[in-house]
């Protein structure tokens, strides 16, 4: 039965269909749907586990299921789980669309799981394409038509240009190389990596993926994005979207990565360039989403160290740091949907008094926010120490000094929210907030992992180098 | 031959670069149509050229025939005057900046690749109909399956952006 190994794919995408139909057979029903909504993923979470130990190439070899893709599909399922708790209260989404939304974000988990499973080339290029269109039509759902169409069209008008970047460098690519198979390109790829068409091929590759992952000079859509989308959506953004991209870099350079210290600079320079840019801009923002936007590049840019570094122990601690970004950010995010005004965005100033507000949401806040910032002990400094470690292993002092030095830089924007939170007095006093009992839960076991994930992180240490080693 | 193979392929680029101009440059929506026609068949003839004429014959089938006529419909029922009404004059110099950045990276990438060797130009061989279907339903079966959900999702994207514009009003 190889059809089995194909679990996750195909209850996902029936899912997802189930969600169309339903559409047009009636209208939506907020809280059915919702109920309806996280059943079906938290079941998907479930036979995305079930199929954990799930081994095999399918398609001809286009396919290909290890530890690798099987985890982080979990990751995906997960993630995608998460969101759906967070959309009880989807009141920025148009009313008529509540339905699509989910047939969105259940075609969009799919692409990414298809995504980090796929070898060939073109089956790449194509789950990538179907998780960017899920992505720009959910963008646009916002009830505030004005800010979801721009933040909409910026995201499209980019994301065209950055596919057919990377279609033109996979073309290139393919023109000096003739495989269009991972594992045929990385046989053949270190004989012509001296030949400038191979190495522009590559490069322009990359630029499509690093685009999703808003590494620096394709970050521009992500402030905009981030700020006009809904909520739900820009969490699902910076959580499931980027655990999966940051999956298929990790998987395509340690295709392609024959020691060539080429690519390396090339890494290097863009990692450098994300982490400053990101968080010297993310100093001056007030909205809060824009602020984890920039966040989110110079995160990418910590991510990027780690798979620079390359072997076992690199590509390790960059799985860990996006198992360890889904949380956290989605910890945030869970904070910034709960206390966003009505059709307006969160800015920092209105977490003034959040402590008094409620006590539980204020210490979710810290916990992740200083995760994020790499203080201990949270699954957010394991991460950066485990990224750190690896490169300093590889003798790379230099990139590590500087990795350093954006860490403390971060600490200012960090702080300023968590101040904000515990000292900043509101003039009006606004209600406490009222979280609904599951949410509590949900909370506290959010709480609970990053603290314990940062006391005794080796059971997820040992994850993902068995991960690691799967991809070798 | 292999001069007559460059002098097809000259022709061919040039129809394909003249269509596509034509399909930007035009005001009215029809005759840029037109230009996309027109480098669809430039297309078919490249195809030709590498001795794929199966595909060079459905590119000429399915887009010339069938795509293109679906954007006639929709060009017809947008009501979308025939005339020139939207894309003021350009002024030169933003016109000179669009042509720079269109031929500038081409220039520097093309100069790149030429300046390494490359890879010698094997001669095509037509490769059978029967070897085509066969890895259309192998390698490239989810491949296939995957641009029918990326249709779907076009499509319901379409229809939501449509006709909330259509409500707004």
């Amino acid at each position: 039965m190889k059809w089995m190994l194909f679990g996750p794919e195909t209850y996902i995408f029936l899912v997802a269909f189930f969600f169309l139909i339903l559409s047009m057979w009636r209208g939506p029903h907020s809280e059915k749907d919702h109920v309806l909504a996280l059943a079906l993923s938290g079941l998907g979470v479930v036979i995305s586990l079930a199929c954990l130990g799930a081994e095999g190439l399918l398609f001809a070899g286009a396919y290909r299921l290890d530890l690798f893709s099987q985890v982080f599909k979990v990751a995906l399922s997960f993630g995608l789980f998460l969101i759906v708790c967070l959309c009880a209260n989807v009141e920025e989404i148009k009313r008529r669309y509540r339905l699509e939304f989910y047939f969105f974000l259940f075609v969009c988990t799919l692409a990414m799981m298809l995504l980090v499973s796929a070898q060939h080339l073109l089956t790449i290029l194509l789950a990538l394409e179907l998780s960017s269109y899920s992505l720009y039509i959910l963008v646009t759902l916002r009830r505030d038509e004005d800010m979801g169409l721009e933040a909409g069209i910026k995201y499209f008008l980019t994301g065209i240009f950055a596919s057919s970047i990377m279609i033109f460098g996979m073309a290139l690519l393919y023109g000096a190389t003739g495989a269009v198979y991972l594992q045929d390109l990385a046989q053949v790829l270190p004989e012509v990596m001296g030949t400038p068409a191979a190495v522009i091929g590559l490069l322009l590759t990359f630029g499509g993926f690093f685009f999703k992952l808003a590494v620096y000079p394709f970050h521009f859509w992500v402030a905009d994005t981030y700020q006009g989308a809904p909520d739900q959506v820009t969490a699902y953004i910076a959580t499931a979207s980027k655990v999966a991209v940051i999956a298929v870099v990790i998987k395509l350079i340690a295709a392609v990565d024959q020691n060539s210290t080429y690519l390396i600079h090339v890494l290097a320079v863009l990692s450098i360039a994300s982490m400053t840019l990101g968080n010297l801009a993310a100093m001056v923002q007030k909205d809060m989403k824009r602020l984890l936007a920039y966040s989110t590049i110079a995160h990418s840019g910590y991510v990027l160290i780690g798979i620079l570094s390359g072997g076992t122990a690199g590509y390790a601690s960059a799985v860990f740091y996006a198992l360890a970004l889904l949380v956290m950010k989605f910890t945030v995010f869970l904070v910034v949907v709960v206390l966003s005004p009505r059709g307006k965005n969160l800015e920092r100033e209105e977490l003034a008094g959040l402590h008094g507000r409620s006590p539980l949401l204020a210490l979710a806040l810290m916990v992740s926010i200083f995760s994020l910032a790499g203080i201990p002990p949270t699954i957010g400094f394991m991460g950066k120490f485990y990224v750190f470690m690896g490169a300093m292993d590889k003798g790379l002092f230099v990139l590590v000094l500087i990795a350093m030095i954006n860490v403390v830089v971060s600490l200012y924007y960090y702080l300023l929210i968590i101040k904000a939170a515990y000292l900043g007095h509101s003039w009006e006093t606004p209600p406490a907030v009222h979280l609904p009992q599951p949410m509590r839960w949900l909370t506290g076991a959010l709480i609970a992992t990053m603290m314990v994930a940062g006391f005794y992180p080796t059971p997820l240490i040992r994850l993902s180098e068995a991960v690691a080693r799967s991809l070798m | 031959m292999e001069h007559l193979a460059y002098v097809a392929f000259g022709i061919y680029t040039l129809i394909i670069l003249t269509g596509g101009l034509m399909a930007v440059l035009c005001r009215s929506m029809v005759r840029a149509l037109v230009g996309l026609i027109l480098t669809l068949f430039g297309v078919a003839g490249c195809y030709l050229l590498m001795a794929a004429p199966f595909i060079a014959l459905m590119q000429i089938l399915i887009y010339v025939g069938a795509v293109s006529i679906l954007i006639l419909f929709a060009i017809m029922l947008t009501r979308a005057p025939a005339g020139a009404e939207e894309a003021p004059y350009i002024f030169p110099w933003r016109s000179l900046a669009a042509l720079a950045v269109a031929f500038l990276p081409l220039a520097v990438i093309g100069g790149m690749i030429r300046s390494g060797q490359v890879a010698p130009l094997v001669p095509p061989e037509e490769v059978p109909l029967a070897e085509l279907g066969q890895t259309l339903i192998e390698p490239y079966l989810l491949a296939f399956e995957l641009i029918s959900v990326i249709l779907t999702v076009a499509m319901a994207g379409a229809v939501i952006l449509g006709f909330e514009r259509r409500i707004g009003k």
